[in-house]
């Protein structure tokens, strides 16, 4: 990764920026769900390409599970000091059926983000949300409050993906006989 | 010694615990000439006990009571009362010798800090806290290798600053629980050292430095403040030129053919605003200042990621290019920033 990448002086930034996103491609290289993309305006920009097992909810109102899910991830030049959780996630798969998420605009609810939490944190709490493994269950404050509604009368389905995302390393070690 | 200059300090908060027992104070001090009160809010009936304020004072917007308040107290005394959070205030219109802060949220209080470093103007900060009987004051002078508030700063302290999300608890600002003396108190010695400031600018005692008193142990502490080299605030002071034009006149075409790209520190410009409580969403061009709230529901309304702008130029404007500054949220005293410069909307006569 090249520090010229980044479109931002602040040394600190660009140390910590170099670092997420190496950090995450190491999480890449050990997990067999997820991808990372780096689109052509950024860095700062970052797509997550989950390959777990989710809900979408298509045109007939049948919920079905589905398996690869994009997620778009901006860092702005000041996250090292304040953050916004909508501002910087996009939902980039449709018709995700979870209760942070919603159905009619591209908006991703991880809840409170502390500036400065690491990309590989932010994944995690995108990956637990996709597979049901953390979902909000109150209706006033969800994204998607028929999803909500449908997540708690089927709370006993979750998670929908019990896979580790970062691929736990076998020990094979034979003791000889 | 008293002072000869004439100065205008910033007071941040001013309504509260704190600031309503500060005013009166800087009010009758010799010098204070001008005074800009900043305050959002209103008065409640649950702040007649803790704050310096009357009954008749209830329902009233916290600076314009106490403008009026500092009026009958120094008739001479310019006051300007802006009823806004001080994040929302126009850069430009927080430019004085002096700024104070007693205030009660952590996000504030960094923006000040952050306003201070980029004006170069020295700024103290006092807080208190009910339960201990504890009182502070803080002094920053920006200058080469001086403290600011958040090189004090750590993981802990980003992960309370005040958020609005949904999905959980939302924005929160918790009670100090100080009592009417105790605001009282921070604010004789926050009024102490800005006498001090008047009289010894430009060495001003408290610089870099925190003054503690523990009223409940009797108990006087002061400790010197360092420059983090690690501080994630790059603490760079700005030369902030006039720009004559007015916002309600000049295109946003017309803007970014004299300066070629348009930013406001602290602000995002935003093409949709998505309500998150109902879906409702408002399209166009605009600053996210003030932090727009849904009209249906009251929610805070928010932008989905990769739909926020920090810098505007003529690829990110096309299709608004024709809106005034003004339509797109952009007031007199704006700071706009374009590379290196940093201009300072300034209405022509």
């Amino acid at each position: 990764m090249n520090a010229d990448q980044f479109n931002n002086t602040d040394p600190i930034y660009r140390r910590f920026m170099e670092r997420q996103l190496q950090d995450a491609l190491e999480l890449e290289h050990s997990s067999d769900l997820l991808r990372i993309h780096i689109p052509p305006m950024a860095p700062p920009h970052v797509v997550a390409e989950f390959h777990c097992t989710g809900l979408v909810r298509e045109g007939s109102g049948e919920i079905k599970e589905a398996s690869e899910f994009h997620v778009g991830i901006w860092f702005p030049a000041d996250y090292l000091r304040r953050a916004d959780p909508f501002e910087m996630l996009r939902m980039f798969t449709p018709n995700v059926w979870h209760p942070n998420i919603s159905r009619e605009h591209p908006l991703i609810c991880i809840g409170r983000l502390t500036p400065g939490t690491t990309l590989v944190d932010i994944l995690y709490q995108i990956f637990d949300i996709l597979t049901f493994q953390k979902y909000n269950p109150r209706e006033d404050d969800s994204l998607n409050k028929t999803a909500c509604a449908w997540a708690r009368e089927h709370h006993d389905r979750f998670p929908v993906d019990r896979r580790p995302l970062k691929r736990r390393p076998l020990d094979l070690e034979v003791q000889p006989l | 010694m008293t002072p000869t200059k004439t100065h205008h300090i910033v007071v941040a908060g001013a309504g509260g615990n704190t600031g309503s027992h500060l005013l009166p104070h800087l009010a009758r001090m010799t010098g204070v000439t001008r005074l800009t009160l900043v305050d959002p809010d209103s008065y409640e009936q649950s702040n007649l006990p803790v704050q310096n304020i009357e009954s008749q004072d209830v329902g009233r917007a916290k600076v314009e009571a106490q403008a009026d308040k500092l009026r009958r107290i120094n008739p001479a005394l310019e006051v300007i009362a802006l009823q806004q959070r001080v994040e929302d205030v126009p850069r430009g219109l927080l430019a004085c010798d002096l700024m104070l802060s007693c205030l009660d949220s952590k996000v504030s209080r960094q923006h000040l800090n952050e306003t201070a470093f980029r004006l170069s103007t020295p700024w103290f900060d006092c807080g208190v806290l009910g339960s201990q009987n504890l009182v502070r004051v803080n002094g920053y002078v920006p200058a080469q290798d001086s403290p600011c508030l958040e090189c004090g700063w750590g993981h802990d302290e980003y992960a309370t600053l005040e958020q609005e999300y949904l999905c959980g608890a939302g924005a929160r600002t918790y009670p100090t629980m100080a009592s009417s003396a105790l605001g009282a108190l921070a604010a004789s010695l926050m009024a102490i050292e800005v006498a001090k400031f008047l009289r010894d600018e430009p060495a001003a005692p408290l610089a870099g430095r925190q003054l503690v008193l523990d009223a409940e142990h009797h108990i006087v502490q002061v400790t010197a403040l360092r420059r983090n080299p690690w501080c994630r605030f790059d603490h760079r002071s700005w030369m902030v030129e006039p720009w004559n034009c007015r916002p309600e006149s000049i295109t946003v075409a017309q803007a970014l053919a004299q300066l070629g790209s348009l930013r406001v520190e602290g602000h995002r410009f935003v093409a949709q605003l998505i309500c998150p409580g109902c879906s409702r969403s408002i399209e166009g061009l605009r600053l996210n200042r003030p932090l727009p709230r849904c009209p249906e529901c009251n929610r805070r309304m928010v932008t989905a990621g990769f739909g926020a702008l920090e810098r505007l130029d003529s690829t990110s404007a096309n299709g608004s290019s024709q809106l005034t500054l003004a339509q797109i949220g952009l007031l007199p005293g704006d700071i706009v920033s374009c590379g290196t410069r940093h201009r300072r909307i300034v209405e022509a006569a």
